[in-house]
C-alpha cells in the first residue's frame, strides 16, 4: 500500500468517523436496533472474552510465580497480578479478541450487505441504512467493550487466585486486599476509559471496510480481514496514546 | 430478527449490570482505601527528610492506617511540612505528644508514616495540629556506620588469628598446659598463699591494736593530757619558743656580720688581726711574755698568800670569814 493511499484511506475513515458523529447525535434514534446489537456484540462476546480472561489470569500467575518466588516475592504475586491485568492486559486482550470476533464479522455483515445492495435498498426504501448499521454498531462497541473488560478483568482475577492456590494457600479475602492495596484511581480509571476508544475504533473500523466494500464476494472476505488487521493496529496506537496522557496527567 | 425477545435483554441488563457493578465496587473500595468517603480532618509535621514520600501514601498508628499524606511542602531549606488527612474515628487514638516518624512499608516497600504514641497523658489531637517528628534512620548512615565497624571487625579478626597462630605455635605454652608437676606446684602455692594470708590476717590484728593505741595516745595529746598535751596546748609556750627563735635569728645575723668583717680582713692583710695571725715572730715574743706573765702572777700568789698571814691584814680576814658564816646560817633560819 503506498503512501498516497494510506493518506486517502485515513482521510476517508475521518470523513466517515465525522459523518457518525454527524448522523448520531440527531434524532431518531434507532434504540431497540441498539440494543440488540449491545446483546450480540456485548452478551455473546461473553464466553469468549471470558475464557481469555480467564486463561490469561492464570497463565500470568502460573509464569510470574517461579520469577517471584526466586526474589522471594510470592506474597506480592498477587498485587502484580492485579496491577498487570488491571492497568494493561485486561484492555488489550480483550480488544484484541474483541477485535477479532466483532471487528471481523461487522466488517463481513456490513460487507455482505453492500455487495448484496441490501443498503442500497434501505436508503431507497426511506431508511436511513448509515443511522441504523453503523451508528448502532459503533456506540455498541463503544459501550460494551468497557463492560466486558472488567468481567474480563475480574475473571482473571479469580483465574489468578485459582493460580496462586494451586501452588500454595492464600484466602479470597487476603488476596483482594493484598490487590486493592496495590491499587490507586491512577490504575483503573485510565485503564477504564481508554477502552471506550477502544471499541470505538474496533467498531468504526469494522462498519467503515464493511461499508465501503466493493469487488463482490472477494471484497466481503477483505473487508472482514482489513477491519480485524487495521482495528487491531489502532488497538496498540491508541494504547501507546493512552499511556503517554496518563503520563502527562501524572496517573502513572 | 426472533432473537430480539425480552429474555434477551434482561441478559443483556444482567451482563451491563454486573460489570458496571464490579467497577463501582473497586471504585468504592479504593475510595475508602485512601478515605474519600469517611469523615477525616487534617494534622501536621515538619520533618527535616521526607524519604520521597508521596502525596496519597499512608499514615499508620500503631501499624494500622488511619489516613493518608494530603499535601507536601518545602517550608524553607531544612524543613518539609506534611499535611496528613487522618480519620474522624482514629482521633481519640492519636494525642498530642503523638511523635511522626518516616518508616518504609517492608525492605522495598512504600514510604509511610507511622504516629507512634508517647508515654503521659495527653489531650487527643486537634485539627490543624503540629506533631512531634522523629528524624529516620537512614539506611545511609547504617551502611556508613557498617563499614567502618566491618574495617575494624577485619583487623580484629586479623589479630586474632595472629594471636591464635601465635599461642598454638608456643611451645612453652603447651609444655606448660602438659605438665603436671606445674600444677601440683600451683596447688601448693596456692596452699602457701592461704596461710600466707592467714599470717596477714594475724599481723594485721596486731596492727589494728597498734593503731588503736595511737589512736588513744593522739587523742590524749588533743585534748591537752600529758607532757606532749601541754606542748600542744601551751600558747605562751609557742610565743616563747617564736621570741627565742627570733633572738637565735637576730645573734646569728651579728656573728655572720662580724665574721664578715674579720673574714676581709683577713683577706686583705690590713688591720691588727692579719699581723697576730701571720706574724710568726710576733707569737713567739707572745708565746715568752705570757711565761712571764704566767711567772709574774705565780709570783705575785705566793706574795699575796704571804700578806695574808702578815699581821697587818689578818683582823680585816677573820671578820670576813665570819660574816660568810653568817650570811650561809641566814637562809636555813628563814625556810
Amino acid at each position: 500500500m503506498s503512501a498516497n493511499a494510506l493518506l486517502a484511506e485515513t482521510g476517508a475513515l475521518t470523513r466517515f468517523t465525522a459523518r457518525f458523529f454527524r448522523e448520531g447525535f440527531r434524532p431518531r434514534y434507532e434504540v431497540p436496533e441498539l440494543l440488540y446489537q449491545c446483546y450480540v456484540i456485548g452478551y455473546q462476546s461473553l464466553p469468549m472474552v471470558g475464557i481469555t480472561g480467564f486463561i490469561m489470569g492464570m497463565v500470568l500467575t502460573l509464569q510470574s510465580r517461579p520469577t517471584m518466588a526466586q526474589f522471594g516475592a510470592e506474597s506480592w504475586i498477587p498485587t502484580m497480578v492485579g496491577l498487570t491485568i488491571i492497568r494493561e492486559m485486561g484492555p488489550i486482550i480483550t480488544a484484541l479478541i474483541f477485535a477479532g470476533k466483532i471487528g471481523s464479522s461487522i466488517g463481513a455483515e456490513l460487507g455482505s450487505m453492500r455487495v448484496t445492495e441490501q443498503i442500497d435498498a434501505m436508503e431507497v426504501s426511506g431508511t436511513n441504512p448509515f443511522k441504523y448499521l453503523v451508528v448502532t454498531r459503533v456506540l455498541a462497541t463503544t459501550l460494551m467493550l468497557p463492560v466486558l473488560t472488567i468481567l474480563a478483568d475480574a475473571i482473571g482475577l479469580y483465574a489468578s487466585y485459582v493460580g496462586i492456590n494451586m501452588k500454595g494457600v492464600t484466602t479470597l479475602a487476603l488476596f483482594v486486599n493484598n490487590i486493592f492495596a496495590g491499587l490507586t484511581f491512577g490504575d483503573v480509571l485510565p485503564a477504564v476509559i481508554k477502552t471506550f476508544f477502544f471499541g470505538f475504533a474496533i467498531g468504526l473500523i469494522g462498519c467503515y471496510k464493511g461499508y465501503y466494500s466493493d469487488k463482490g464476494t472477494e471484497g466481503v472476505g477483505q473487508a472482514a480481514n482489513s477491519a480485524v488487521v487495521v482495528s487491531s493496529l489502532v488497538v496498540f496506537i491508541i494504547d501507546l496514546v493512552a499511556v503517554q496522557l496518563t503520563g502527562l496527567l501524572g496517573l502513572n | 430478527m426472533s432473537q430480539r425477545t425480552a429474555s434477551n435483554h434482561v441478559r443483556l441488563g444482567l451482563f451491563v449490570l454486573v460489570g458496571l457493578g464490579i467497577l463501582l465496587v473497586t471504585l468504592f473500595l479504593l475510595g475508602r482505601q485512601q478515605n474519600l468517603f469517611s469523615r477525616s480532618f487534617l494534622v501536621q509535621a515538619d520533618f527535616r527528610n521526607v524519604s520521597g514520600l508521596l502525596t496519597g501514601n499512608n499514615v499508620r498508628l500503631g501499624g494500622i492506617p488511619v489516613g493518608t499524606v494530603r499535601k507536601i511542602q518545602i517550608l524553607n531549606d531544612t524543613t518539609v511540612r506534611v499535611v496528613m488527612n487522618l480519620n474522624r474515628d482514629a482521633q481519640p487514638f492519636v494525642r498530642k505528644n503523638a511523635v511522626a516518624a518516616i518508616g518504609t512499608d517492608g525492605l522495598v516497600g512504600n514510604t509511610i508514616i507511622n504516629l507512634s504514641a508517647r508515654p503521659g497523658p495527653a489531650p487527643a489531637v486537634q485539627p490543624g495540629d503540629v506533631l512531634r517528628t522523629k528524624s529516620p534512620v537512614g539506611i545511609d548512615d547504617i551502611l556508613s556506620t557498617l563499614a567502618v565497624s566491618n574495617k575494624n571487625l577485619v583487623r580484629i579478626t586479623r589479630n586474632m588469628t595472629s594471636i591464635t597462630e601465635k599461642l598454638n605455635t608456643s611451645p612453652a605454652l603447651w609444655g606448660l598446659l602438659s605438665d603436671e608437676e606445674l600444677a601440683a606446684n600451683l596447688r601448693q602455692s596456692v596452699r602457701n598463699t592461704a596461710a600466707a594470708t592467714a599470717l596477714a590476717q594475724g599481723t594485721g590484728e596486731h596492727l589494728h591494736a597498734a593503731a588503736h593505741d595511737v589512736k588513744v595516745l593522739t587523742r590524749g595529746a588533743r585534748q591537752g593530757r600529758g607532757p606532749l598535751g601541754y606542748l600542744f596546748t601551751d600558747t605562751a609556750f609557742a610565743g616563747q619558743l617564736g621570741h627565742a627563735a627570733r633572738q637565735l635569728a637576730g645573734t646569728s645575723d651579728t656573728m655572720a656580720t662580724m665574721l664578715n668583717g674579720l673574714k676581709t680582713q683577713v683577706r686583705t692583710g690590713e688591720g691588727p688581726m692579719s699581723t697576730l695571725l701571720t706574724d710568726t715572730t710576733f707569737s713567739r715574743q707572745m708565746r715568752q711574755s705570757m711565761g712571764h706573765v704566767a711567772q709574774g702572777t705565780q709570783d705575785f700568789s705566793q706574795t699575796m698568800q704571804a700578806l695574808q698571814h702578815n699581821f697587818l691584814f689578818r683582823g680585816y680576814f677573820r671578820r670576813q670569814q665570819k660574816r660568810q658564816a653568817r650570811a650561809a646560817a641566814q637562809p636555813e633560819a628563814n625556810k
